[in-house]
């Protein structure tokens, strides 16, 4: 998938989300289950986020292959901890942002107070606060994501659970029943 | 700091703020005067070269930082877009920025092809 028709999918599902997001959204405009059954669309999707994790990692540790190496180790360290392999292709997506910004937010506090400690313009000063701030904002986001999608998954398994038992249940109890009439 | 004139002779004087008044301290007169304006001067350039150095050099970390966290934004933006479809597919609308479950929570079918 060439970055293009990406970019026009993230579209469409945008102004989708936007169609939809409202009291009685037309028919034609519930397509949005489609582009989440899209698997492959997905995984290309993990596959930008793993892009961007090696440019910050990239930038940050350019002057050190040692660093690269810890930060390499740091991610996959974190990636563990949050059970990435047997999380689902969304949930990855998921976990890769939250490690993407908690590198970003870290390199920013380092950043910061490399820059701000000796004299600097009120500028400066300022435009590294926004900066700062802003990674924290985009970091605090992406946890409160996780969470909320993992909820939002775990709650939907459970429901399907429940349906399960109940069916499976009906069909012992109709067995029961033939098995009674039956005899 | 000023070169000053007094008759036919003149003086250089370095101002200085102590407190909230400035004083003129004096630092030489005839050639001396002159010498101390033209050393000056270097130094005012060599400060102001050298924050324009430093302008030039924020400005270009600056570029760094937004490229990096453009690239960031629009992969997390890419994943918001997921993110709202999920929640919209699973029953839920936004109310004031938030995700709210509907009141009778039902999912949104997919149009059938």
């Amino acid at each position: 998938m060439d970055k293009n028709s990406k970019r026009s999918e993230i579209d469409e599902v945008k102004a989708l989300v936007k169609k939809t997001d409202k009291e009685n959204p037309k028919p034609e405009d519930l397509e949005l289950r489609k582009y989440l059954d899209r698997d492959s669309w997905l995984v290309e999707a993990n596959n930008v986020s793993q892009h961007a994790i090696n440019r910050v990692i990239g930038y940050y540790a350019s002057s050190s292959a040692l660093l690269k190496e810890l930060l390499e180790r740091q991610v996959e360290e974190k990636r563990k901890a949050m059970d990435y392999k047997a999380a689902n292709v969304f949930v990855r997506m998921l976990i890769d942002q939250v490690i993407l910004n908690n590198i970003r937010l870290n390199q920013l506090e380092a950043l910061h107070v490399s820059k701000l400690e000796g004299s600097h313009s009120t500028e400066q000063g300022y435009y590294w606060d926004k900066r700062l701030s802003s990674a924290q904002r985009r970091f605090t986001r992406a946890c409160e994501t996780l969470a909320k999608v993992k909820k939002l998954l775990s709650e939907a398994e459970l429901k399907d659970q429940q349906a399960r038992n109940k069916r499976s249940q009906s069909t012992l109890t109709s067995q029961k029943l033939y098995k009674m009439l039956s005899d | 700091m000023a070169l000053e004139r007094r008759g036919n002779r003149y003086y250089f004087y370095e101002k200085k703020r102590i407190g909230n008044r400035v004083v003129s301290i004096y630092s030489g007169g005839g050639e001396m005067a002159w010498i101390r304006q033209i050393l000056n001067q270097d130094r005012q350039d060599e400060a102001r070269l050298e924050g324009e150095k430093k302008n030039r050099s924020f400005e270009a970390e600056k570029l760094r930082q937004n490229e990096i966290d453009q690239l960031i934004e629009s992969t997390c933006e890419d994943a918001k877009a997921f993110e709202d479809a999920l929640f919209l597919t699973n029953g839920y609308h936004t109310h004031e920025r938030q995700w709210r479950r509907k009141r009778n929570g039902q999912k949104l079918e997919t149009k059938r092809n």
